[in-house]
């Protein structure tokens, strides 16, 4: 393409009176664009910036028709379309932010196409019926990402400790006062764990009750360190009030060679704080990877856990928000999400593809209670139970019909009905919890 | 290194294609010259202050104000930093290695198990793979396998199939009857059926296929429906576009195949419903329009047509090779019912299937697994060519004993073997072996923009098993590069429809 420079150019109206004009308009392919009834959201993938758009028929209507797969981000517009002052104004503002363009028509050879950010697995076995699933390449067993094994159910140390906090975040759970302490069948686990070692784990967290009241757990130890050496990382979850009983030559077993482990002290508050100093006193014995995790369920305790993060320089810590069914009011005000924070987080298209098929969050996670039973969410029925079937089944079942591994936000009210369903987190254990599926101030 | 590059459709619509975005966009005609600006060493936004006039005119007579370049000068800079015209270091790109692991990995998880039960066949076609045409590296000599070489194989891959290196379940693995004529050892086929549906399998369970030439199926027919063989029958059209495939004292074969499929449509007619297909070879006594319409007409199936090798001839042969051999997309579009045919067949055509190769390698959005989409981002390290992972798809045992990943590559290649005491395969070695091929590739694949959708088996390459440095035809420089994937933007352009086939039908394995 050769250019000159004019030094007495023609007018642009001297070259448009000719003909009608009409342009093409498109969106750019990074452009995410959501549309609910007379809501519509455009959202710039690459720098975070967005157009909002509500009781606008005639720029919803627009949009409809650009969006529609066959029309594939592209759509003539004429000289008078661009003139309606709410599509002029649109087009005007898409434009400047990058997110889409208008061509004179005059300047290509016909209708131009963009390609949609519509993801494709090409290997999908998500809702395939039982008996279809002769798919070829089909390897479930590297759908497993992530396995949390709670060895026992023991409440020792975990008096005070809240009942359900396992079932909203990574905690110990502790089993019905009076009844026999329920442990892991190491015998069931270990074959499970061989199975699960052709898996894609990036992580196996290891719980209990107690874990360190486990009886097998120096050979399941052993046995982690063997089946998942290297980049996988094994974290071991202890309350500091257990921590505390523990002497320092007992977390010897995490400085194993080569190994990636973790431990992962839980804090929730008030503080009891002779055994606090206690549990700081060994692991400054103890050469250890530790975080801390700080069960938070008040602006109060937020407050209190910063403290402690502040007093003793801690580098590695998170905060675990506890719903306890009194503290909706902190959850509105520290938890909820508002647009700017979503904004903020910046989803990338390929992390608004994930959302909008699974769950990515939950999806690839497994959980073996000490009973046996095999989850695939804290918050739904067991899919399997350990030593009864094989790892591949148990994840059949995962992806074919586990609520937490698929369930996406068009799934559930009112997120079904909000333009940042693809944009906000996807759904956590604390909204199954609540029972509400919009823990934000959008709607 | 490999560069953004841009390329115009046959309508003269321009597209950026970014090998580092992994994206296609359409590109307005001044972002095309700020482009080509750039690659001549002009920065866009010195040139724009350096610009004198009210505006430009283009190529083509259009004029571009002044405060429409700076806004393109802006947008240009704007994906230059987001990183669209980032080259990709393709050699990390294509750093992909095996080890005995992946071979084992490959074994336990296969597809496809396929016996040449024998290499004999009553059958003389002109264009066989293993006739007159082709230089081959070994003499067939009518051998035929037998039951404990296969017997042997079966029990060795069933360790791998039942252990835990196999992550697939409820898969079906394929055992497959090649040949020759496979039916002339149908004692084999039975045993191998009757004995594999008998093993205890933990993750799969098997499926049975045959490609055969339809001359003996009268005798068979009642076994093949009773276990549902996926029959494959080649059959090259009718009586004129099948004479190629003579028995061996030259008489034709069309009469006694079609004999035998008319019986087994009658005596099993749901098997032959769903079980049943045919394969055609392209050459100069048919066509596809031909083909298409005839297996459609007779038996309302969809013949899968293939077209001859084109490798390993001989050179004494190339003449007679040319005049018979003929081109599936140029069959089909010098049709005088190419209309015709491309309405009723069109999620077959080429142009579709072409384009669908090109929307999973270039669109940015296609992903092999959900895994890949969930937890790969840019961790992804490619084999070079399009060759498949050694036993991946298919392990194939030869009527001699020799262990192969193919059917298609020469009996060189040979992976191991099975005799009458031990499968012999050496997974280290395998990998040894298939690593200094990635070596000796890693240059050539690293400068080839087509690496995405590459369609070569690095066994059919010339130059790859001597001392010499290899050479690939398929090898594409940016500018033959655009050309190639002009043809599919243009078919989407022109048949926008493909792109819902692509997200709503297509399946790639």
């Amino acid at each position: 393409m050769n250019i000159q420079t004019q030094p007495q150019p023609r007018t642009l109206t001297s070259v448009s009176c000719q003909e009608e004009s009409h342009y093409w308009f498109y969106l750019e392919p990074y452009t995410y664009a959501a549309l609910q009834e007379d809501h519509l959201l455009l959202y710039n993938t690459l720098n975070g910036t967005s157009i909002e758009v509500t009781d606008n028929p005639v720029v919803t209507d627009l949009m409809k028709r650009v969006t529609d797969r066959k029309n594939m981000l592209t759509l003539s517009l004429s000289q008078a379309d661009l003139d309606n002052e709410p599509i002029g104004t649109f087009v005007r503002e898409i434009r400047r932010r990058f997110m889409g363009d208008i061509i004179d028509a005059r300047m290509l050879g016909g209708k131009p196409i963009q390609i949609p950010s519509d993801a494709k697995i090409m290997k999908a076995l998500e809702k395939q019926p039982e008996g279809k699933i002769d798919h070829q390449g089909l390897k479930i067993v590297q759908n497993l990402t992530g396995l949390t094994l709670y060895l026992n159910d023991s409440s020792a140390g975990l008096e005070s400790f809240r009942e359900d906090a396992y079932k909203q975040f990574s905690a110990p759970c502790s089993g019905l006062p009076g009844q026999t302490v329920q442990q892991l069948n190491i015998d069931h686990l270990l074959p499970f764990l061989e199975e699960a070692r052709y898996g894609m784990l990036d992580h196996i967290k290891i719980l209990g009750g107690n874990i360190f009241e486990y009886p097998h757990l120096g050979e399941l130890v052993e046995v982690l360190n063997r089946t998942f050496p290297g980049v996988v990382d094994k974290d071991y979850y202890i309350r500091y009030t257990q921590l505390a009983g523990l002497g320092s030559v007992d977390l010897e077993f995490l400085k194993g060679n080569g190994t990636e482990n973790f431990l992962d002290i839980i804090v929730d508050f008030p503080i009891q704080r002779e055994l606090w100093e206690h549990c700081l006193q060994i692991l400054a014995e103890v050469s250890v990877r530790s975080r801390f995790h700080f069960v938070i369920e008040s602006e109060k305790q937020f407050k209190q856990a910063e403290q402690l993060i502040d007093d003793h320089r801690f580098r590695v810590y998170t905060y675990e928000p506890y719903y306890n069914k009194k503290n909706l009011g902190f959850f509105q005000e520290a938890v909820f999400s508002d647009r700017e924070e979503i904004f903020d987080a910046r989803p990338s298209m390929r992390k608004i593809q994930a959302r909008s098929l699974v769950n990515p969050l939950r999806h690839g996670q497994l959980y073996v209670m000490s009973n046996g039973h095999i989850h695939a969410g804290m918050n739904e029925p067991k899919i399997g139970k350990l030593n009864q079937d094989s790892l591949h089944q148990y994840l059949y079942n995962a992806v074919t019909s586990s609520k937490s591994w698929n369930q996406r936000r068009c799934d559930v009210n009112p997120c079904r009905q909000c333009v940042f369903q693809s944009l906000c987190p996807p759904i956590s254990g604390y909204e199954n919890t609540l029972g509400r599926y919009n823990l934000c101030h959008i709607k | 290194m490999l560069d953004s590059v841009i390329f115009e459709t046959e309508r003269g619509n321009a597209y950026l294609h970014s090998p580092h975005m992994k994206q296609l966009l359409l590109l307005h005609p001044v972002l095309v010259f700020l482009f080509q600006l750039r690659k001549q060493g002009i920065a866009p936004d010195v040139w724009y202050h350096q610009l004198e006039g009210e505006g430009v005119v283009l190529d083509g007579g259009h004029f571009t104000t002044r405060e429409d370049l700076r806004y393109y000068v802006n947008k240009y800079k704007y994906l230059e930093a987001q990183g669209y015209f980032q080259p990709v270091d393709s050699d990390a790109v294509l750093s992909g290695r095996l080890e005995a692991d992946d071979i084992e990995f490959q074994l336990a998880n296969c597809r496809q198990l396929t016996f040449e039960v024998t290499e004999a066949c009553n059958l003389n076609c002109h264009y066989c793979g293993y006739g007159k045409f082709y230089n081959r590296s070994t003499v067939r000599d009518r051998k035929k396998m037998n039951w404990g070489q296969a017997r042997r194989f079966l029990d060795y891959a069933a360790r791998y199939w039942n252990s835990n290196v196999n992550t697939s379940h409820n898969k079906n693995i394929d055992i497959s009857f090649y040949g020759g004529e496979p039916l002339l050892n149908f004692s084999l086929i039975k045993q191998v059926t009757e004995y594999a549906n008998s093993l205890e399998m933990k993750h799969n369970h098997f499926t049975f296929s045959m490609t055969n030439n339809g001359t003996m199926l009268d005798k068979y027919m009642d076994f093949l429906a009773e276990h549902k063989f996926m029959l494959h029958i080649s059959l090259d059209g009718d009586e004129f576009q099948n004479g190629y495939r003579v028995f061996h004292d030259g008489s034709p074969s069309f009469k006694k195949i079609i004999e035998n499929v008319e019986a087994l449509k009658k005596k099993h007619p749901h098997y032959f419903e769903e079980y049943v297909h045919f394969i055609t070879v392209l050459h100069n006594k048919n066509s596809v329009a031909d083909v298409m319409r005839y297996f459609k007409d007779k038996y309302n199936k969809q013949a899968l047509i293939l077209e001859l090798n084109t490798n390993q001839i001989q050179p004494e042969r190339a003449e007679e090779f040319r005049q018979t051999y003929k081109n599936f997309r140029e069959s089909l579009e010098n049709s005088d019912q190419y209309c015709e045919i491309r309405r009723d067949f069109f999620p077959q055509t080429p142009e579709v299937r072409t384009t669908n190769l090109f929307l999973r390698a270039y669109s940015g959005n296609a992903y092999d697994h959900l895994h890949q989409l969930l937890h790969l981002d840019g961790k992804v390290q490619y084999i070079p060519t399009a060759t498949c992972l050694p036993f991946g798809r298919r392990i194939y045992i030869t009527a001699g004993g020799s262990i192969l990943p193919c059917e298609r590559i020469d009996y060189r290649y040979a992976l191991g073997t099975v005799d009458q005491e031990a499968v012999h395969l050496d997974f280290e070695a395998v990998a040894r072996r298939y690593n200094s091929y990635y070596d000796k590739l890693r240059h050539l694949c690293g400068k080839c923009y087509k690496t995405g959708d590459c369609g070569h088996c690095l066994f059919y390459l010339p130059g790859i098993d001597e001392d010499a440095k290899a050479r690939c035809p398929g090898c594409a420089g940016p500018d033959h590069f655009s050309r190639i994937i002009s043809q599919p933007m243009t078919a989407l352009e022109e048949s926008p429809e493909i792109y819902s086939m692509f997200m709503e039908d297509v399946n790639i394995t």
